[in-house]
C-alpha cells in the first residue's frame, strides 16, 4: 500500500503513568495505522487502555505526570514532538474528537450556536456572524429539528441525543482529516444510538474524512467499521477487516470476546466466558498479556509477549495481523 | 387478560393499574407520571424481563415493587398481600422474601464494610442466630463464587465482577424467593457480563428464584427471560413470552427498539425502522397514544385516544389501536 494512502500511524506507543502504587502501564507498545477515508474501529473492555491511546493522538494528557514514548505520525509528522503552535493548528481544526459524555463535554454556560462558532473563530479567519451562520447550517447537517431555536439554547436545555449531534457539529465545524470518536454512543439510548450511527455514516462520505471509533461495544463495531483493532491490556493483540475478525477471529480473546455476548439468537443454556479479570495495569503479565485467562496457554505464552504477525491473505490490501503464539 | 386466569398461587406478584406520579408544586403544576397505570404478573420460578429505554419508569417501576416508594395509585401484591397495606413489621418479614441488586456495585456497597460484613448485615437486621452467621457467609460467598480469601477484604479492593457478585451474595442472605435485578450486568464488561448472567442462571435453578430483570439491553433480557414486558414513557405498551414477543411483535416501538440493536455481523442485512425524534418530554407527554409523536405508523385516532392493553392470543398484549395491522419490520434479524 502506498504510504500516503496513511492518514495517521502509530509506532510502538507507549504511556504509563507513575502512581504511588507503581507504574501504571496504560498503553504498551501500540502501533497501529489509519488509511485515509478509513473507519477503523478500536474494542477493548475497561482498562484496556483505548481512550488513553485516543487522548495521545489529540495530546491531552499532560505529560508529565504521563511518560509517553513511541511516535504518532499525523501527514509524516510526529504529533507528540510537535511545537505547541504546530500542534494548536491542527487540534480540533484538522484532528478532533468527540466524547462519551456530551454533557460533561459541553460548556454548561455557554449558548450553542457561539459554542460551535468558537472553534471556527479560533481557526479560520471569518467574522462571527459568518461563523454563526455556518455553525447554523451544521445544525441542520446533523440533523436538528427547529437549528435556529438550537442556537439559542444551554446544552441542559437540550437531551443526550441532541448533545451529542452538537457535538459532533463541533468537531465538523472546521472540515477535519480526522474524526476520533471516543465510546460516542456509549451514554445513549438504542434508538438513539441507531440514529447517531447512521449520522456518522453519512457524515464520513460527506466530509471524505478518516473515523477512528472507540468502543466496548462489538455491536457499534460492526455497524461502522471497517478494520477492527482490538485491545487488550494496553497491547493490540489483533487487527483485521471487520468482517475477517466477525468470522474468523483468530486471538482468544477475541474469539472469547464474541462468544460472550448473547445473541437475539442465542438459545438458551450458559454463554461461553472468559474466566478470571482484565489484567492489573500497574502488573502487566511479562508475556502474552491474555496468558493468565488463555484457554490455550502453553509455556512460552507466559515467558514470551507474542509480537503482531501477519496471518492469511491479505483483504483488498487490509491484513489480518494476531499477537498469539498459538494462532 | 389471559394471564390473570392463573390459579392464584401461581403468581408470585402481581401489579394492578400501578402509578407513581411525582409532584412538585413549586416548579410545574402538573405531576410527572413516572409509572402510568402498569399491569402484570409474575408466575412463581419464572424470569420477568423489563426493558426500555432511559426515563422510561422500569427502575421507579422495580422500587414500586419492593415498596421503596409508594404507589400513588392501584397496586402491588406479593403472595396475595397487598403491599401498601401491610404495617412495619409486616412488610419487613414480605421484605425478606424480595430482594434487589442494583446496577452499579460501586455505589450499592459501603465502602467501610468488609465483604463479610456487607454479607451478615442482613442476617443482623433480621436477627438470624449469630452463631449461624459465619457459616452462612461462607456458603454464598463460595455460591456466588467468590473466594474465602476475599472475605475480610474492603470493596476498593475488589473488582467490578467481583462487587456484583457481592451485591448479588447480600440479596441472597435473606433467602428470598424475588429477585429484583435493575440493570444488574450494565455496569459490567462483556467478558464479565457473560460471567454474571451464567451466575445468575446457576443460582435461579439452585435457590429456586424468580427473577424480575430490568435491563435496557435487548439481547441481554432475551438471554435470561421467559417473558418480557417492553415499557415505553411510563406505559407497558406490550408483554409477551419471548419466543412470541420476537417472533411477533406488535407495538410498532417494540419493532423500533429490536431494529435499534445494532447489528451482530457486518455482513447482516436487516429491513429496519430507525425512528425520529426524541423521547417525548416527561411533562407534556402527547395526546392520545403516548408513542403517537414518534410512530411511523400514527393515524387520527392514535393521536385522540390513548390505546388500552389488548390481548393477542395467549399471554401476549399490546396496547396500540392498530396492533396486528401494521407492518412491522423483523427488525432483530441478524441483530446482536
Amino acid at each position: 500500500m502506498a504510504e500516503d494512502a496513511r492518514i495517521l500511524e502509530i509506532n510502538g506507543l507507549t504511556v504509563r503513568f507513575p502512581t504511588s502504587e507503581g507504574v501504571v502501564r496504560a498503553v504498551d507498545g501500540v502501533s497501529l495505522s489509519l488509511d485515509r477515508g478509513e473507519t477503523l474501529g478500536v474494542v477493548g473492555e475497561s482498562g484496556c487502555g483505548k481512550s488513553v491511546m485516543l487522548n495521545s493522538i489529540m495530546r491531552l494528557l499532560e505529560a508529565p505526570p504521563a511518560r509517553i514514548g513511541g511516535e504518532i505520525l499525523y501527514n509524516g509528522q510526529d504529533i507528540l514532538k510537535m511545537p505547541k503552535r504546530e500542534l494548536f493548528r491542527i487540534r480540533g481544526k484538522e484532528i478532533t474528537m468527540i466524547f462519551q459524555e456530551p454533557m460533561t463535554s459541553l460548556n454548561p454556560v455557554i449558548k450553542i450556536g457561539p459554542q460551535i462558532a468558537e472553534t471556527m473563530l479560533l481557526h479560520e479567519l471569518i467574522t462571527k456572524d459568518e461563523a454563526s451562520a455556518k455553525a447554523l447550517e451544521l445544525l441542520r447537517q446533523v440533523e436538528i429539528p427547529n437549528a435556529e431555536e438550537c442556537l439559542g439554547k444551554y446544552p441542559h436545555q437540550l437531551s443526550g441525543g441532541m448533545r451529542q449531534r452538537v457535538m459532533i457539529a463541533m468537531a465538523l465545524a472546521c472540515k477535519p482529516q480526522i474524526l476520533l470518536a471516543d465510546e460516542p454512543t456509549t451514554a445513549l439510548d438504542v434508538t438513539i444510538q441507531a440514529q447517531i450511527l447512521a449520522l456518522l455514516r453519512k457524515l464520513k462520505d460527506e466530509y471524505h474524512m478518516s473515523m477512528m471509533i472507540v468502543t466496548h461495544d462489538l455491536g457499534v463495531i460492526a455497524e461502522v467499521s471497517e478494520r477492527v483493532v482490538v485491545f487488550y491490556g494496553g497491547n493490540v493483540v489483533e487487527e483485521a477487516p471487520t468482517r475477517a475478525l466477525f468470522d474468523t477471529p483468530l486471538h482468544p480473546y477475541t474469539e472469547g470476546l464474541l462468544g460472550c455476548i448473547p445473541h437475539l439468537s442465542t438459545k438458551t443454556g450458559r454463554l461461553r466466558v472468559i474466566e478470571g479479570n482484565v489484567p492489573n495495569p500497574i502488573d502487566l503479565p511479562e508475556g502474552c498479556v491474555f496468558a493468565p485467562r488463555c484457554p490455550r496457554r502453553e509455556r512460552l505464552c507466559v515467558e514470551e509477549r507474542p509480537a503482531l504477525k501477519e496471518v492469511g491473505d491479505a483483504q483488498g490490501g487490509k491484513r489480518h495481523r494476531v499477537a498469539c503464539h498459538m494462532a | 387478560m389471559a394471564t390473570m386466569t392463573q390459579a392464584p398461587e401461581a403468581v408470585l406478584l402481581r401489579a394492578d393499574n400501578v402509578r407513581k406520579y411525582y409532584t412538585d408544586p413549586r416548579v410545574r403544576r402538573q405531576a410527572l407520571k413516572a409509572v402510568d397505570g402498569v399491569s402484570f404478573v409474575i408466575r412463581r420460578g419464572e424470569t420477568f424481563g423489563l426493558v426500555g429505554e432511559s426515563g422510561c419508569g422500569k427502575s421507579t417501576l422495580s422500587r414500586l415493587v419492593l415498596r421503596l416508594e409508594e404507589v400513588s395509585g392501584g397496586s402491588i401484591s406479593f403472595e396475595g398481600k397487598d403491599l401498601a397495606a401491610l404495617g412495619r413489621r409486616e412488610m419487613l418479614s414480605v421484605r425478606r422474601q424480595m430482594q434487589i441488586v442494583f446496577q452499579d456495585p460501586y455505589d450499592s456497597i459501603n465502602p467501610r464494610m468488609t465483604v463479610r460484613q456487607v454479607v451478615t448485615e442482613p442476617m443482623a437486621v433480621h436477627r438470624f442466630d449469630k452463631a449461624g452467621w459465619r457459616p452462612l457467609a461462607d456458603k454464598l460467598l463460595a455460591d456466588v463464587g467468590l473466594s474465602k480469601d476475599l472475605a475480610d477484604r474492603l470493596p476498593h479492593q475488589l473488582s467490578g465482577g467481583q462487587r456484583q457478585r457481592l451485591c448479588i451474595a447480600r440479596a441472597l442472605a435473606l433467602s428470598p424467593k424475588l429477585l429484583v435485578c435493575d440493570e444488574a450486568v450494565s455496569a459490567l464488561d462483556v467478558s464479565i457480563q457473560a460471567q454474571i448472567l451464567n451466575l445468575m442462571l446457576d443460582l435461579k435453578e439452585e435457590h429456586g428464584l424468580t427473577y424480575l430483570f430490568i435491563s435496557h439491553n435487548l439481547s441481554v433480557v432475551k438471554y435470561i427471560s421467559d417473558r418480557i414486558g417492553v415499557m415505553y414513557f411510563g406505559k407497558l405498551v406490550e408483554v409477551a413470552g419471548k419466543e412470541e414477543l420476537f417472533a411477533n411483535c406488535l407495538h410498532p416501538y417494540t419493532g423500533a427498539l429490536f431494529s435499534a440493536i445494532p447489528t451482530a455481523h457486518p455482513d447482516a442485512h436487516r429491513e429496519r425502522m430507525i425512528l425520529k425524534g426524541d423521547v417525548p418530554n416527561l411533562y407534556e407527554p402527547p395526546m392520545g397514544c403516548i408513542f403517537s409523536d414518534r410512530c411511523p405508523f400514527v393515524r387520527a385516532k392514535c393521536r385522540d385516544v390513548a390505546p388500552e392493553m389488548r390481548s393477542f392470543g395467549e399471554g401476549h398484549e399490546v396496547a396500540c389501536h392498530f396492533a396486528g395491522e401494521l407492518d412491522i419490520p423483523r427488525g432483530w434479524e441478524g441483530a446482536l
